[in-house]
């Protein structure tokens, strides 16, 4: 067990220097970007309380004094001010922007886990097959797709048939600010269709963009298993093919699925950029997008840094569940 | 000893050569996708030819002002995106071809040789050199890809140059990371511990020794990345955060239509994104031949293989 646990807290103080890493990164790429104190201000301040707000933040200092007030700040949340909503703070707005990505995460996890799990053994058990070619195909054409060729063919087809909701309006009581969830728990039937419709499409697109990675990596994790001693084992003691698949090779097979699930999860959080953008769903990677067009360099870096950290602890986490779950780890 | 002749001395070469071959005739597939990534490099040479370039800017798109977009004609082979870009879609992705293997080109070349000189480095001489640069590969893999390319393009602004430069600042640690790991794998083997013994300085070994063993994996990651740069390059387009629009690039020409595709106007998205995915799907399937041709060691194999009659 010691080992495990020197591994754990290795394992966190490297995170914690990449995140700090991250922060000098951000920090120098916010200091190239013009005078800072305009992630500051908005057009309203006055011009004498300018020099004010350079004090406060300590703008005036050196370089390398200004980092350790700048992460000062970061600790308490003041990212700055947001230029495209309003000049609210970006940390703000990054939360008002997070469960609308959250909930497309999870939906996407939903669909993709059993269907990639159920390909996949699918097209092991008829190896060369048929359908095997046919899942082949479905992951090549995901791998190459481009998301916003994808994505624009899925607007295109479903739009006209009213399928997607672009711009919906919900009239119902935000609670988890999660549009289905929010009109389950108000049931409002109607208003949960429009959700569905306000889902719809990116969903498509994530998981079809996602599935052929997760279906490719569980069908070849499977296959190695395949040709372990304790399947010959199980074959000769007389268990049906089927039963050693699912009950035996599936389950050892899952361990690199279950980490790559994991570090999947981070992503789809980090945002879906192009899909959220085409479907015009306001998520992070929305949120992101715009951010850089309009140079609203406050919230970019905010974002980047947040999205950097989330990436880092959620790979750390998987690591650390990669341990427990599989034991082999620790003796080796 | 006697003169060899010149056939006997290429003999090895002919016999990679041949393995080569026989290994691109198993792998259809992957000839294909090669074969159409050369297809697109030419075109991108010979777009002049095809479509007159435009004056004085050859990668703008000549407007064609109308109110809606026109479908295909003999006038507009691929018809035209209407407003607001008022795009001649035919030039777009004759053109488009050159702006996207350029860019993907010049990242591939800029990253594979950063990547080479401090994966090898930090690979080669290890201690605190290694855990620094390898710490550095890690804050760029914590940022996710796309938003990173975000961040820098907003902050250094747009054009071909910085999106070249964010696209590389995306991509080197990758590359950084394997040719590191290559390295290590290289430097155990005994040829390397002879050199050293000879007396070789530690710069004659890694350009004699380590990087010619270390190159060909960078390579296959390359050509299996040529498609991602494209595509990433295009969706940056797309964003409206690459290059400068109305010019001739694949992303760009889908940018501002989208109203219209939704008003079911099929062939804008069609023939930009027919040809984009042609080539994304060429350039992640180009790297298996070029793997095989490239790997040293792997003619043993071939030469086993053709000895014996089979495979063991």
């Amino acid at each position: 067990m010691r080992k495990l646990h020197i591994y754990i807290i290795k394992g966190f103080f490297h995170s914690l220097l990449v995140i700090v890493g991250l922060s000098i990164l951000v920090f120098a790429l916010s200091r190239s970007a013009g005078d800072p104190v305009a992630g500051y201000v908005d057009p309203y301040t006055p011009l004498y309380q300018i020099e004010q707000i350079r004090i406060k933040y300590h703008l005036d200092k050196p370089l390398y004094i200004q980092y350790f007030y700048w992460l000062q700040a970061i600790s308490r949340g003041d990212f700055g001010l947001s230029r495209i909503y309003m000049y609210r703070p970006v940390w703000y707005t990054i939360q008002r922007f997070v469960p609308i990505t959250v909930e497309l995460a999870i939906y996407t996890l939903i669909i993709m886990i059993p269907t990639s799990l159920w390909l996949a053994t699918k097209s092991v058990k008829h190896k060369d097959k048929t359908v095997d070619h046919i899942t082949r195909l479905i992951a090549i054409a995901g791998r190459s797709m481009p998301t916003f060729f994808f994505g624009i063919i899925i607007l295109m087809i479903l739009y006209p048939l009213k399928l997607i909701a672009v711009a919906p309006v919900f009239d119902f009581q935000p609670i988890t600010n999660m549009p289905t969830f929010d009109a389950l728990l108000n049931r409002d039937w109607a208003g949960f269709i429009e959700a569905v419709k306000y889902l719809l499409g990116p969903l498509i697109v994530q998981v079809f963009i996602n599935l052929a990675l997760t279906m490719r990596i569980m069908r070849s994790s499977m296959l190695e298993e395949l040709y372990q001693d304790y399947v010959t084992m199980g074959l000769a003691k007389g268990l049906s093919r089927d039963y050693l698949l699912i009950k035996y090779v599936r389950r050892n097979a899952m361990i690199p699925f279950i980490t790559l699930i994991g570090i999947q999860f981070a992503y789809l959080v980090n945002g879906s950029v192009i899909s959220e953008t085409i479907f015009n769903r306001k998520g992070l990677g929305f949120l992101a997008a715009r951010a850089a067009t309009q140079l609203d360099h406050p919230t970019v870096l905010g974002l980047a840094l947040v999205l950097g950290s989330t990436m880092v602890l959620t790979n750390l986490v998987v690591d650390i569940l990669y341990l427990y779950i599989d034991p082999r780890v620790e003796a080796g | 000893m006697r003169k060899m002749s010149w056939r006997e001395e290429l003999k090895p070469k002919i016999k990679g050569l041949r393995f080569a071959l026989w290994k691109i005739r198993k792998q259809p597939l992957g000839l294909i996708g090669f074969g159409i990534v050369i297809f697109y490099s030419i075109l991108a040479i010979v777009a002049p030819l095809i479509v007159a370039p435009n004056t004085p800017n050859p990668l703008v798109i000549p407007k064609h002002v109308t109110r809606a977009p026109l479908p295909p004609s003999k006038e507009h082979p691929f018809g035209t995106t209407g407003p607001p870009s008022y795009a001649d879609i035919y030039y777009g992705v004759i053109w488009g071809a050159r702006t996207s293997v350029m860019i993907s080109i010049s990242v591939m070349s800029v990253t594979f040789v950063l990547g080479l000189i401090l994966g090898v480095t930090a690979g080669y001489f290890g201690g605190k050199v290694e855990t620094f640069i390898m710490r550095i590969t890690d804050i760029f893999f914590a940022m996710p890809g796309l938003i990173l390319t975000l961040v820098i393009i907003s902050i250094i602004g747009k054009g071909i140059g910085p999106v070249i430069f964010a696209l590389g600042a995306r991509w080197w640690a990758s590359y950084a990371r394997l040719f590191r790991a290559e390295v290590i794998r290289i430097k155990q083997k005994l040829f390397v511990e002879a050199a050293r013994a000879v007396g070789l300085s530690d710069f004659k070994i890694i350009m004699k020794h380590i990087v010619p063993n270390t190159i060909s994996s960078g390579l296959i990651l390359a050509t299996l990345d040529f498609g991602s740069v494209v595509m990433v390059a295009a969706s940056m387009g797309f964003l409206g955060l690459g290059l400068d629009p109305g010019t001739a690039e694949w992303g760009i020409l889908l940018a501002g239509s989208r109203d219209w595709i939704v008003a079911g106007k099929w062939w804008i998205p069609l023939f930009p994104g027919l040809r984009f995915r042609h080539l994304c799907w060429a350039g992640t399937s180009s790297g298996t031949p070029s793997g095989t041709y490239s790997i040293p060691g792997q003619e043993d194999w071939w030469r086993k293989v053709n000895n014996n009659g089979a495979i063991d």
